[in-house]
């Protein structure tokens, strides 16, 4: 009788397991509301030749990025990305969280709300992430007065304009301490983006965006004043053809920024601009020219200092929309130190799993 | 005084609500031309309908332009093929409409792939990018089919009489009708080809399938050996050798397909490349939907049985 009861109960363990093993997967946890997962990876090689030091050359991890997204429950939508790249001088890797946000899904009248970490949207080009780049590196006018994406922590709330084109009003309160402000304030920063389209024939458009970011300013500025704030205008035209499928492209893009200054003969400012064609099917060519021109005594917080002349050229060969391999010509002046570097790069970029697309 | 005041009040308040009156026709936004046009025979004078993918564009890969994304901001009803075709730029220009009648999920939005019963060419086993770009949930180009645009036309006037109630008779209807129209024209496509049944055809891209399959005409093989991939020299040596020895009737290739590759694996198979739309309204002489079945069945009789080209 002991041994029937316990095999009865063996038995009716081992259906009980069957069934619940059914209803999931092999593990018994129902993976059908994981996130979309995907990661871009990006690996280069660089032969830099300096007019005054020794040459530089290696190869390395440049970046690589991984992007969660996923509606979160009926209200909201998350989106984290994480980048792992090597850190200044030293051979380890460090994380980041680049994004790490949410929207929310059900606001009115054609709002849209984000909460949490976010690349602030100023300008065209801060708001790419590393693999989206034009180029192999962003412009110094970007990098040297918003870093290398501004990613910050606030909340932001666009809406559409009610005009003939295609207008977006984003207004934006992030944390002031940041490093293109003071990293000591606790006071928060403001900022917002205008963004409009037009339509000039179907296969051809026009952008045409003005940001303004206004926060504590540095410790360094306080002679000046306690505030600072920071004005961009970008432009991009782009002509797609229809009528084959990945034939002739061209983008043209341009961009100045400005920190709002008391010291008009002084004034930092910096600017790109570039262009880029698609002539075959899988291939792009690109040129881009840019400007910096920044003071350390006027403006420390700035990554690159002097005025810097960059121009580089690029050849970009994509079989596929997830893989592309870039040889890249980069010339840079700084024309107050007299130093110059021309630098050789080789980029290898893939994407695996379910990326988004990017914007247009 | 107090009375003329009244009165033109009530007249600006009229005047004020005239645009609500004129615009109450249900909105309609087809991301492909033929959804457009079907939708529009559908809902006829009840509804308002735009497209988003011209039909000579490429629907893998149109450029998601906030223009685009503006014509999703007011749009009551959202019809789209499905089976990821616009996996490349709906999902973005929905989330910048931000319009939370088509939002996923919602009434407002409808995949019209669930109108069908069969998918064709749904991969089995193991599914990766090494295949190409591929749909994982089968070949999205079912409207090449024209007995699957009829089921889309009963499945658009379902949601469409689910939207606006009070019309829901007309759209049964229309769409009542529209199913005969296409149900007249069907043996007479068919008999114009029915000489090339079983007949060896390549395609460039795997975009003929379900109208290959209607006519029980053969595929051998596509230029575009993994789709969204250029062809690789090799592949097409082996492609114009395939189709040598299979004694392939002819090529069809779109509007948008690298039409430099296709003439060239014409030449060297001596089979005539034909060039077909992919859309309604892709070439001239193939507007509306049953033009185009019209002006494709012509072009592969003329193409399969006398080898005319149409280049």
């Amino acid at each position: 009788m002991y041994r029937f009861t316990f095999s009865m109960i063996i038995l009716l363990l081992l259906l009980a397991t069957d069934g619940y093993c059914a209803s999931g997967t092999a593990s018994g946890v129902s993976n059908s509301m994981n996130p979309a997962l995907s990661i871009n990876g990006l690996f280069k090689s660089q032969y830099i030749q300096h007019n005054n030091s020794a040459d530089d050359y290696g190869i390395e991890l440049q970046e690589a990025e991984m992007h969660f997204t996923s509606v979160v429950d009926p209200f909201w939508k998350a989106n984290v990305i994480f980048a792992v790249h090597p850190e200044e001088g030293q051979a380890e890797y460090g994380i980041c969280v680049e994004e790490a946000s949410i929207d929310a899904l059900n606001v009115p009248a054609g709002f849209s709300l984000k909460l949490g970490k976010f690349f602030v949207p100023f300008g065209k080009h801060a708001k790419l992430h590393t693999h989206a780049f034009p180029f192999i590196k962003a412009p110094v006018a970007v990098e040297s007065f918003l870093g290398e994406g501004l990613s910050e922590t606030g909340v932001e709330l666009t809406a559409s304009l009610p005009v003939p084109w295609y207008s977006d009003l984003t207004v934006y309160g992030i944390n002031g301490n940041t490093a293109i402000f003071d990293n000591e304030n606790k006071e928060l920063a403001y900022g917002a983006h205008s963004k409009n389209f037009f339509d000039i024939t179907y296969n051809s458009t026009i952008e045409i965006g003005g940001s303004l970011l206004s926060g504590p300013a540095s410790e360094d500025y306080y002679g000046l004043k306690s505030n600072m704030s920071i004005i961009g205008f970008d432009m991009t035209y782009k002509w797609i053809s229809s009528k084959r499928s990945h034939g002739p492209a061209l983008t043209i893009s341009s961009e100045f920024i400005m920190p709002d200054f008391l010291d008009d003969d002084r004034t930092p400012m910096g600017w790109y601009a570039f262009t880029q064609y698609r002539f075959h099917h899988n291939w792009w060519i690109g040129y881009t020219s840019g400007l910096v021109d920044c003071d350390s005594e006027i403006y420390p917080n700035a990554i690159s200092q002097g005025e810097i002349l960059e121009n580089k050229m690029n050849l970009t060969f994509a079989p596929s929309e997830f893989s592309a391999l870039r040889a890249e010509v980069a010339l840079y002046d700084n024309q107050a130190s007299e130093e110059d570097h021309l630098c050789f790069t080789l980029q290898w970029n893939f994407t695996i799993g379910s990326h988004p697309a990017h914007s247009y | 005084m107090s009375r003329n005041i009244l009165v033109i009040t009530a007249l600006m308040l009229l005047v004020l609500t005239l645009p609500g009156i004129s615009t109450a026709k249900l909105k309609v936004v087809a991301t492909l031309n033929d959804l457009g046009w079907i939708a529009e025979q559908v809902g006829g004078d009840d509804v308002e309908v735009s497209v988003l993918c011209p039909p000579h564009q490429d629907p893998h890969y149109l450029p998601a332009k906030p223009s685009l994304a503006k014509k999703l901001k007011k749009a009551d009803l959202l019809l789209y093929n499905g089976l990821e075709l616009e996996i490349g730029w709906l999902p973005l220009l929905i989330e910048t409409a931000r319009n939370p009648k088509i939002k996923p999920g919602s009434r407002g939005e409808l995949e019209c792939a669930d109108a069908l019963e069969h998918i064709l060419d749904v991969p089995t086993g193991h599914v990766d990018r090494s295949k190409g770009d591929i749909h994982p949930l089968g070949n999205p180009h079912f409207l090449l089919d024209p007995r699957n645009g009829v089921k889309v036309a009963l499945l658009i006037a379902e949601r469409m009489s689910e939207l606006d109630i009070d019309a829901a008779e007309r759209y049964k209807q229309r769409a009542d009708m529209f199913q005969a129209s296409v149900e007249k024209r069907l043996p007479e496509w068919e008999a114009l080809l029915s000489a090339s049944r079983n007949c060896p055809v390549i395609v460039y891209h795997q975009h003929w399938e379900y109208l290959l399959n209607w006519l029980d005409i053969q595929t051998i093989g596509s230029i575009e050996h993994r789709p969204g991939i250029s062809p690789s020299p090799r592949h097409t040596k082996d492609i114009i050798n395939l189709g040598r020895s299979q004694k392939c009737v002819y090529i069809i290739a779109a509007t948008w397909d690298n039409l430099k590759i296709a003439k060239k694996a014409s030449e060297r198979m001596d089979a005539p490349l034909i060039i077909l739309p992919g859309a309604t309204g892709a070439m001239e002489g193939a507007e509306g939907y049953l033009g185009l079945f019209d002006y494709i069945c012509k072009e592969l009789s003329r193409g399969g049985v006398d080898g005319v080209r149409n280049e």
